[in-house]
């Protein structure tokens, strides 16, 4: 299988000196196309940091960072962004709406900036929306709707400008938990359906447990990698373990 | 302890503090200005020869008070805004509400102190500037010096104090309201409330289009509105009803038109949808409908502020010039005499050091009734029994060779007379002339055309109409009473002193009476005119009627142009320096209003620009998104505004033809400039504010 994502010695640190904070720690690792890649660990682990770096909205201190073959180091600013709009999507834990455009508008807003055509805006937006189960709120405005529905709206926006990689930080995180399920299936369902390689960083091992291959990391650090195997109630099992022994480092050393 | 705490505050929120004490400072420096002009002692001793100073100053001083104030109420209240979030904190932490607005008192006290300072040492330097234009416009020649001016400084600081307390009682009620909740939500606010149907906001966007141009229709239209189709409902009170109509619905046209109709125009321009998917364009129309939906009334203010602001300097401008017309009206040449008082007023000329009087000319002017027909507006006219005088066209011409101000004038045949008005001069096109005129010895003229009476002074010729008629009418016209003026110019070293020398020798009074009665009998015109007293008697018991006339006239004795000139230039001056230190200092303050609003925004849409970034939108891109959000936000203003104010100084123009407006155009263009500087400023600073966010 291709690799479509290819992490080499990646290491990011903040501050000079005294003050200096390692937040990579020379990470190494692969995703394939198509898969669905859960990151996770404990609060500083440098998640966050991680998925910066790869869309290249951070640049990492040293390492090689290549997506779909290219090293994304290498572009110069005006190309970054051209990458960035043609080949990635983007969802947040606080959706980033934009208040002022209705949901259609919030969702065509990637396409607009392309200039792609306008009947074939309405084409995509009718595929995204009919997935999503959005397409009864496109008139509305991003405060009158749940946020169940926002958060499909920015998977909409997501997906709409068909991305090879979608970026996923902590998108359950302001969801309750019926939302987050169905946001969860829909992720699924978009992963199979098009083809998208899904990364997405959580601390939820609920959400976790729907991706195919998880990487735990600590202190900056790949501590473990779980791959799923047989069910999802199983891998659940194994995740929280995973968490466990991060959290304590007990559970699996002391049998 | 508090006090310590809010020093360290200070210190940590220096950049957010440095706006509002630069704001602070310039305010001080302003009002420290203008004041140490009114104290000014040796600019007043000079101007206050012959007018109040200081009641002008005063009310100037007062305007630009209002003006400050405002502007500091808006700096004071982004300030809060934006600290809302701590002033949350800190009752979080149990401090009692007075508790946290003594610590926002004690801030404001502590940069107040700073800034008065600051702004009144600013000010020393600047008056001098400020002092030495005022004087230039007042034609004062001053050797000013820096003039530190201890009662100015002291009026500063009460003044000063005056509006920090007023702040500060603003930021105490602000703090006072602010709901704890407040602090642990989103700020709502950018949710704009649509609650009038659509059919009725599409029908007031209309009006509000339809208003403004109505508004500008009249005033294009305002002297045929004023003298054709009103006057007799209105009389000469349609000059003062009619701009004041039109103002009205400007201001009610100005604030539907920011409220409706400029989002209907985006609207409008959005409804294409292969315009509004391009690029950004979708967030250039949703977030340029937003900040002029939040904005609405600031930009109205602002526009109604700018428009009153130029047409201010606009009516100043031709006051000015009205006041420096009148005198050339009044005295075109620097004497007048009459016969009487010449050989005396020459003599105390002759007297003066290295004076000497230039050619003079003698004009014989022959005064008698007539009858004459005369028409206001569309008005049918009216026959009216009046003196006139008469002057040959051969001794005007001679007079033309030292009055700069007399037009050629050519008459086709003995009967044709041309009538100088001195009403002409100001207010053209009203006042109309019959075509024929009768004089008292029975000849019939016809009156050719009727221009501006620039002959000097009426009161010297019994104020009464002069007809230029060729030398052989002249000659031939009996029943006449004759006299002579004599007027002439000097060279002299001191203008100013001559006139003070002249005047405390020779007195200004009235002399020469004449006394006169005349009646119309059967369509003919007949009577008397003579400086015989007796006659005074017989006609004082006669009734006065439409077509009996008597009465007697006198005449001034001279006439002399540089002190009138020194008081046009000194008052007129004054009324220019303030409007245009008024005017100017409004256009300032209402840059920076809408810079503040919009650098407020834009820390509020960091997000909305994050999120772009990340969708692969470049730097480049966004820049230009914002300079095209702000000229949303500077240009309307502007350009209605200069619209407004163009069309008032349009009405002025069309009632006071003789005033020059180069200094309404000039301050269009220093507001166009002002307006400029602060657009690219202000769009300067958002893009640093937007992409200082990301790392």
């Amino acid at each position: 299988m291709k690799q479509i994502i290819e992490v080499d010695h990646v290491s990011k640190s903040y501050g000079y000196l005294s003050n200096k904070v390692q937040v990579l720690n020379n990470i190494s690792f692969t995703v394939s196309q198509g898969e669905f890649v859960g990151i996770m660990g404990p609060s500083g682990a440098g998640k966050s940091t991680l998925l910066n770096v790869l869309s290249s909205i951070a640049l990492p201190t040293a390492g090689i960072v290549r997506i779909d073959g290219q090293d994304i180091l290498r572009m110069r600013d005006n190309q970054l962004s051209d990458f960035r709009r043609k080949q990635l999507g983007f969802i947040f834990q606080s959706f980033n709406l934009i208040d002022t455009l209705n949901v259609k508008d919030n969702i065509l807003l990637p396409l607009a900036v392309d200039q792609v055509k306008v009947e074939e805006m309405e084409v995509r937006l009718a595929q995204v929306a009919d997935i999503l189960g959005i397409a009864d709120i496109l008139m509305a405005y991003p405060m009158t709707i749940s946020v169940g529905q926002k958060q499909r709206v920015a998977a909409a926006r997501a997906l709409i400008t068909r991305p090879k990689i979608i970026f996923a930080d902590e998108p359950t995180g302001s969801l309750d938990s019926r939302s987050a399920t169905e946001l969860l299936q829909y992720m699924t369902e978009i992963n199979v359906q098009s083809d998208a390689t899904i990364l997405m960083v959580t601390h939820d091992p609920y959400t976790a447990s729907y991706c195919n291959r998880i990487l735990f990391i600590k202190d900056g650090v790949i501590f473990s990698e779980v791959v799923r195997q047989g069910s999802r109630k199983e891998f659940f099992n194994r995740v929280i373990d995973m968490q466990a022994t991060i959290g304590g480092g007990v559970r699996l050393n002391d049998f | 302890m508090i006090f310590k705490f809010s020093f360290k505050s200070l210190k940590a929120q220096f950049r957010n503090y440095l706006i509002y004490f630069v704001s602070m400072t310039f305010a001080v420096m302003v009002y420290y200005c203008f004041s140490a002009i009114t104290y000014n002692q040796p600019l007043v001793r000079r101007a206050g020869q012959n007018i109040q100073i200081a009641r002008t100053m005063g009310l100037g001083g007062i305007l630009i008070i209002i003006i400050i104030l405002g502007f500091m109420l808006a700096v004071n209240r982004f300030l809060l805004l934006k600290r809302s979030k701590e002033i949350g904190l800190y009752r979080l932490v149990g401090m009692r509400k007075d508790q946290v607005s003594l610590l926002f008192f004690a801030e404001t006290l502590i940069l107040g102190a700073f800034s008065l300072i600051m702004g009144i040492a600013f000010g020393i330097i600047f008056s001098k500037l400020f002092s030495m234009m005022l004087a230039k416009a007042m034609f004062l020649s001053i050797n000013s010096i820096f003039y530190l001016s201890i009662p100015s400084m002291v009026q500063t600081s009460i003044v000063f104090m005056f509006i920090l307390l007023v702040v500060s009682i603003r930021s105490t009620w602000m703090i006072w309201r602010y709901p704890l909740v407040q602090l642990f939500q989103q700020s709502q606010e950018r949710r704009f409330q649509r609650n009038l149907l659509k059919k009725m906001r599409i029908l007031l966007a209309f009006l509000g289009l339809f208003l403004i141009i109505v508004g500008y229709l009249a005033s294009y239209y305002i002297k045929y509105i004023v003298t054709d189709l009103s006057f007799n409902i209105f009389g000469i009170y349609g000059i003062l009803f009619w701009p004041l109509l039109i103002f009205l619905i400007c201001v009610i046209g100005t604030y539907l038109f920011f409220r409706y109709t400029l989002v209907a125009c985006v609207q409008l321009l959005a409804r294409s949808k292969k315009r509004y998917y391009k690029q950004l364009n979708p967030l250039i129309f949703s977030n340029g409908r937003m900040h002029i939906l939040n904005n609405r009334n600031t930009l109205a203010n602002v526009t109604l502020l700018i428009a009153t602001a130029l047409s201010m300097i606009g009516l100043a401008a031709s006051l000015y010039t009205i006041g420096i017309h009148t005198v050339n009206i009044t005295d075109p040449t620097d004497f007048i005499v009459s016969e009487a008082n010449e050989p005396e007023l020459k003599k105390v000329i002759g007297d003066y050091s290295n004076t000497s009087i230039k050619k003079s000319v003698t004009l014989n002017y022959k005064i008698m009734g007539s009858l004459l027909f005369r028409k206001i507006g569309k008005n049918p006219s009216k026959q009216y029994i009046e003196l006139v005088n008469l002057l040959s066209l051969s001794n005007y011409r001679d007079y033309q060779a030292i009055n700069p101000y007399l037009k050629p004038i050519q008459l086709k045949n003995d009967s044709q007379v041309v009538a100088l008005d001195s009403f002409q001069s100001m207010i053209g096109g009203v006042l109309h002339y019959g075509p024929s005129i009768q004089l008292a010895d029975g000849k019939k003229l016809t009156i050719q055309g009727y221009q501006s009476d620039f002959l000097g002074q009426e009161n010297m010729r019994y104020n009464a109409l002069t007809l230029i008629v060729t030398d052989r009418t002249f000659q031939q016209v009996t029943n006449a009473l004759a006299y002579n003026l004599t007027t002439f110019n000097v060279q002299t070293p001191d203008e100013d002193d001559l006139a003070d020398y002249v005047s405390s020798r020779v007195t200004s009074d009235w002399q020469a009476p004449l006394y006169y009665q005349y009646a119309l009998v059967n369509q003919s015109l007949n009577g008397v005119i003579s400086r015989d007293e007796t006659l005074n008697k017989q006609i004082e018991e006669l009734p006065q009627t439409a077509t009996s006339v008597h009465g007697e006239n006198w005449q001034l004795s001279y006439s002399s142009r540089y002190p009138d000139l020194r008081y046009a230039r000194r008052e007129m001056g004054l009324y220019v320096y303030v409007a245009m230190f008024v005017g100017i200092l409004a256009l300032f303050i209402t840059g920076s209003i809408l810079m503040l609003r919009q650098l407020f925004e834009g820390e509020r849409e960091k997000t909305d620009y994050d999120l772009l970034k990340r969708m692969g939108v470049s730097d480049k891109a966004i820049t230009k998104l914002i300079y095209q959000q702000n000229s949303l936000i500077f240009f309307p203003p502007m350009v209605i505004g200069i619209l407004h104010a163009s069309f008032s100084v349009y009405i002025f123009s069309q009632f006071v033809t003789k005033a020059g407006y180069w200094l309404a155009y000039i301050s269009c263009g220093i507001l166009i400039f002002i307006y400029i500087l602060f657009y690219f400023f202000t769009s300067a600073l958002y893009t640093r504010v937007i992409h200082n966010y990301r790392r």
